[in-house]
């Protein structure tokens, strides 16, 4: 049951859906942060939107990150860092203080994301100090190489250039704990002197120099330990993007490649809705941007901007995906004007892992029968995170006829489980929206929402509890197949020739092994259909349940280039690799841009990579290992002097398949948008 | 099996289930068989005895020349399980320990003076240990395959690291195995004396991946023989002066024994002020295992009392005093010939020109 509200400090009044549902005590708050997270303390991450200064509340201590704006390149989308400085004791008041601070935002709107641990919020955070503990490289960098990921190894002898010094230029380990006085708000920056001193200090004992940065604490719930597995995924990924050595087979990157990294906090890979991370992931940008400037300065460069690219091996499912989400204006504008400056600007991001998932399903005017559509959401047992779903209607329709409705796998819902897509009328102010709490025997087990994205597109979030009962609690969701229906009433105008509901289920699985319990729900198609060939790769359909338009929702951005992944051996997509949408009529945009190997075969899954531990080594699957291929072979194509797509093919008209493959449009649109526009050559020591 | 063949013939040893750890013996070698042959065997002999009999006649038997009297020279004649219970009683018989319930310490003594003193951790320091060891559980899935393949001995770790093997090292490998197994018993000794509760026995949410052994926890076992066997070894490689990496070699050992300690916390089996009790304790009677066999190394008594952290090798070596571990005076150890019988024998196992290994 949701609380009635002082009508001053109602959270309905000034959020969206997901900030409602994780910040309401009576909703999903208990579920969905993680027991460590002390969220009571009140350090955030938060968004602006649609202004460019922040109006600062009294009793906000708020501050941004490094932002990169030369010249007078300005953002109406900005990351920021806040403080309340009057913390509460019990959780139970933080919906108010998050509707407090929203309440203020006037015309902008603010988007309040994942907590900061408090001891990573650095106190004396002096943005100007960002080029103290930084010696030049003896070798001028010609080109940057950017990763962002989790566990980043940023002692290891990968990273060392020829005159034994790191050529990690500057590395943001984001909630490491914090250091007295810092050039980042948050975490801990070390610059290449710092790594070097490190690594002398500790000795040969790389350990030793992960405990003594901070990234090596107790309490692996949400940070610490993961830089002792043999391998993580950020390891992994750096490594194949700009490491040498072990487990790399690539050609070597040179002297004049500088790298800059961020860690990301593990704690976001908890959260499975993805909105809390933006702030993270944008910073982190910003971060790398602003850092790649300086360093270009330091070293006399000209121009101001040396190459730089970034890979962003990172992703979640639902969103809107039409390149119109705040990441990916944001994005889109980041790169945009740094482009003015420096062409050879290129953030690379992989097209995700759920192509095979059902995670996805496209409704056009031909599902509906009688005024509706109906489909199974299998939500699985033991599940320990929330379930999201995600139904987003088209860019400027007005579905104010349409109705979604909820049917639980069992029992009944006590409230109520229908929802018009339209605006609540008591719901004035802000972004169009409407809630409604999921009940059952009188107990709230999940919200329907409707709400009118950024003002330009309407959206029904589904947010489910987890199935499993968190001890302490009464609530919690029933596993099985849940209904979800999409009707409309006569008067309702049809959805009209190129036009789709679509549907994306939120990543809910855990794939770095963070212990989240998550357990992935997925679509299922009510309907009959024909019997799957395993073999075939393309099966020339257009399903209402299809990886097609799966794609990762980050991976969304103009501004974004977009690398899926291929068999090495045959050539083949990657079961997994995600996929833009198609049509009839062909690919939908955004298109792949290229695609790399990701598993050598079926059979032998992953690509060799390097683990932790200098000298480690550990295979990496999944678009991620595509990702950072592709990053490598820019740079190196940059540094030589070369077109950086130098070395690759363009995409094939036909598998090399011995099956006949079906030729129709279906199919060769399936074949276009699954491999893109080109391929990068297999990772063996070639020669460009 | 062999490699665990040693134990029979350490006769009740054989009951005390984590000596299976005692394996190790199985490293001294050329164990020949002695008791029963099959029955198909025995019958045959003995038809085959009966029918060459009248070959020869019925006097009495001349008497042979004796052997050297209890001589080293003839320590290559035995089994090996006969120069283990030779090893074990020549470290053990300078062994002696007391408790002091007042202090709650055990003071271990080698040849009458103190050797290792080691106080029992309070209960608190072991509650906010068993944060640690949740911590540490996070590294199950990529440990696994160590942690049960180090349950016993972890002989072949060792040889990973210096190029051992039966063939080229056996001796060598017989002085890891008398050394381990010293280890083990004087680990022993401080286990029953101090009494600690495992982790899961202090906190029911580490749920340990292997079964929970019938000793206490405090020092680790594993740590004193790795940390032991780490510290005899580095000796060996510096006696034989033949590894031009020697120095490599010397960092991985240290590293392997820090890594082996670390396993079983991962394990959920031993707190870290568990290995920094087993380590102090293992290269004191390393230590003492090299006196016996006649080398001249320094043998600083040692203290501790356990500070609640974490275990590394780093901090062992270079924060030791933080850490609540503190140096004394010299122990004297004695010399004991069939320690230095096995000591020249592993370093004629030396590699080099007229090695003829």
């Amino acid at each position: 049951m949701f609380s009635q509200r002082p009508d001053d400090l109602r959270i309905d009044r000034y959020t969206g859906p997901y900030e409602r549902w994780v910040y309401s005590p009576e909703l999903g708050q208990p579920f969905v942060f993680p027991s460590h997270a002390d969220i009571s303390a009140g350090y955030f991450t938060a968004m602006l939107e649609g202004g460019d200064t922040l109006p600062f509340p009294a009793g906000l201590n708020a501050r941004l990150p490094p932002i990169w704006a030369p010249d007078d390149v300005g953002h109406t989308i900005l990351p920021f860092a806040f403080h309340r400085l009057i913390p509460h004791h019990k959780n139970d008041k933080l919906d108010q203080d998050v509707a407090a601070l929203l309440k203020d935002a006037g015309d902008a709107r603010f988007r309040v994301n994942f907590p900061i641990r408090p001891d990573a919020w650095v106190d004396g955070y002096d943005p100007g100090s960002g080029m103290e503990g930084w010696v030049a490289p003896a070798t001028p960098p010609k080109a940057i190489i950017a990763v962002i990921d989790d566990g980043i190894p940023f002692a290891g002898r990968a990273f060392l250039g020829s005159d034994g010094r790191t050529r990690i230029s500057h590395c943001w380990l984001q909630s490491a704990p914090a250091q007295e006085r810092d050039a980042v708000p948050f975490g801990r920056e070390l610059a290449n002197a710092e790594i070097d001193t490190l690594r002398a200090s500790a000795g040969h004992d790389e350990a030793e120099a992960y405990r003594r940065s901070g990234t090596l604490l107790e309490g692996r719930e949400g940070r610490s330990g993961l830089l002792r597995r043999t391998a993580t995924h950020g390891a992994q990924v750096l490594a194949a993007a700009a490491g040498n050595g072990p487990g790399i087979r690539a050609e070597p990157i040179g002297d004049d490649v500088q790298i800059i990294a961020v860690e990301l906090p593990n704690a976001i890979s908890w959260e499975t809705s993805g909105f809390g991370k933006e702030t993270y992931i944008l910073s982190a940008l910003h971060y790398v941007f602003d850092r790649a400037r300086r360093i270009a300065a330091a070293t006399g460069s000209d121009p101001a901007e040396l190459p730089l690219f970034v890979n962003l091996s990172y992703g979640w499912n639902a969103g809107r995906h039409d390149g119109g989400s705040v990441l990916d204006d944001a994005i889109g504008h980041l790169v945009t004007e740094r482009r003015k400056f420096q062409p050879l600007t290129q953030i690379l991001m992989p097209t995700g892992n759920e192509f095979d998932a059902d995670l996805h399903a496209h409704i056009d005017e031909s599902r509906f029968s009688n005024g509706a559509c109906r489909l199974g959401w299998q939500v699985q047992p033991d599940d320990m995170t929330c379930s999201y779903m995600e139904i987003w209607f088209p860019e400027g329709m007005d579905p104010s006829e349409y109705q979604v409705d909820l049917i639980p796998p069992h029992g009944q819902l006590s409230g109520r489980g229908e929802l018009p897509v339209s605006p609540d009328p008591a719901l004035p102010d802000g972004d169009p929206r409407r809630f409604v709490e999921i009940e059952m025997g009188g107990r709230n087990i999940g919200q329907l929402s409707a709400d009118m994205d950024r003002g330009t597109r309407w959206r029904v979030l589904i947010a489910l509890l987890p199935t499993w009962h968190m001890p302490g609690q009464m609530r919690a969701a029933p596993p099985g197949r849940w209904t979800v229906e999409v009707s409309r009433t006569a008067q309702a105008s049809p959805l009209s020739e190129g036009e789709a509901i679509r549907i994306w289920v939120q990543r809910d699985d855990d794939p770095v092994r963070i212990g989240t319990g998550g357990r992935q729900s997925y679509l299922v198609d009510l309907g009959s259909r024909p019997t799957k060939d395993e073999l075939a790769i393309y099966d020339g359909r257009l399903d209402l349940v299809r990886g097609y338009g799966g794609l990762s929702a980050i991976a969304t951005s103009p501004g974004v280039t977009r690398v899926g992944g291929y068999e090495s051996f045959t050539g083949y997509p990657c079961r997994y690799s995600g996929s833009p949408g198609i049509s009839a009529n062909g690919a939908l945009p955004p298109a792949v841009d290229v695609s790399a190997p990701c598993d050598r075969s079926r059979l032998r899954p992953g690509m060799p990579s390097a683990g932790v531990f200098s000298g480690s080594r550990a295979m990496l699957s999944g678009t991620s290992a595509a990702c950072p291929q592709v990053t490598r072979l820019f740079a190196l194509n940059c540094v030589a002097g070369r077109d950086i797509w130098h070395g690759f093919e363009n995409r094939p008209a036909h598998l090399g398949n011995s099956r006949k493959e079906p030729v129709s449009p279906i199919a060769t649109a399936q074949h276009n948008s699954r491999l893109g526009d080109r391929i990068a050559p297999p990772p063996k020591r070639f020669l460009l | 099996m062999s490699q665990y063949g040693g134990l029979g013939g350490l006769g009740g040893l054989g009951g005390l289930g984590g000596l299976g750890g005692l394996g190790g013996l199985g490293g001294l070698g050329g164990l020949g068989a002695s008791g029963a042959y099959s029955g198909a065997v025995t019958l045959g002999l003995q038809t085959t005895a009966e029918g060459l009999s009248h070959l020869v006649g019925t006097d009495p038997a001349a008497a042979a020349e004796p052997m050297d009297f209890a001589s080293p020279a003839n320590l290559s004649r035995w089994s090996g399980w006969v120069r283990g219970s030779l090893y074990l009683t020549e470290y053990a018989k300078g062994l002696d320990w007391s408790a002091n319930a007042a202090a709650e310490t055990v003071k271990i003594r080698m040849d009458g003076a103190a050797m290792v003193t080691l106080a029992r951790p309070a209960d608190t320091i072991l509650a906010k240990q068993a944060a640690i060891v949740r911590d540490y559980a996070d590294l199950r899935a990529d440990r696994t395959v160590e942690i049960t393949s180090q349950l016993g001995f972890p002989t072949e770790y060792f040889s990973m690291i210096l190029g051992l093997h039966n063939a080229q090292h056996a001796k060598t490998l017989e002085l890891l195995a008398a050394t381990q197994v010293a280890a083990a018993h004087t680990a022993m000794i401080a286990k029953y004396a101090l009494s600690v509760r495992r982790p899961d026995q202090v906190d029911g949410r580490i749920l340990p991946m292997i079964a929970t052994p019938g000793h206490g926890s405090f020092p680790s076992a594993h740590a004193t023989e790795a940390y032991a066997a780490m510290t005899v070894l580095s000796h060996v490689v510096e006696g034989w002066a033949s590894m031009s990496d020697q120095t490599t070699r010397l960092a991985l050992l240290r590293g392997l024994a820090e890594r082996i300690a670390v396993n079983r916390t991962v394990a959920g089996v031993h707190f870290p002020v568990d290995s920094w009790a087993g380590a102090t304790l293992g290269t004191a009677v390393g230590r003492a295992v090299l006196r016996r066999c006649g080398q001249q190394v320094e043998t600083p008594s040692y203290s501790y009392a356990a500070v609640h952290g974490d275990f590394t090798d780093h901090a062992f070596l270079n924060d030791a005093q933080a850490n609540g571990l503190t140096t004394g005076p010299e122990y004297a150890v004695t010399q004991s010939p069939i320690f230095s019988w096995i000591w020249d024998e592993a370093m004629k196992e030396r590699q080099g020109p007229g090695s003829g290994a």
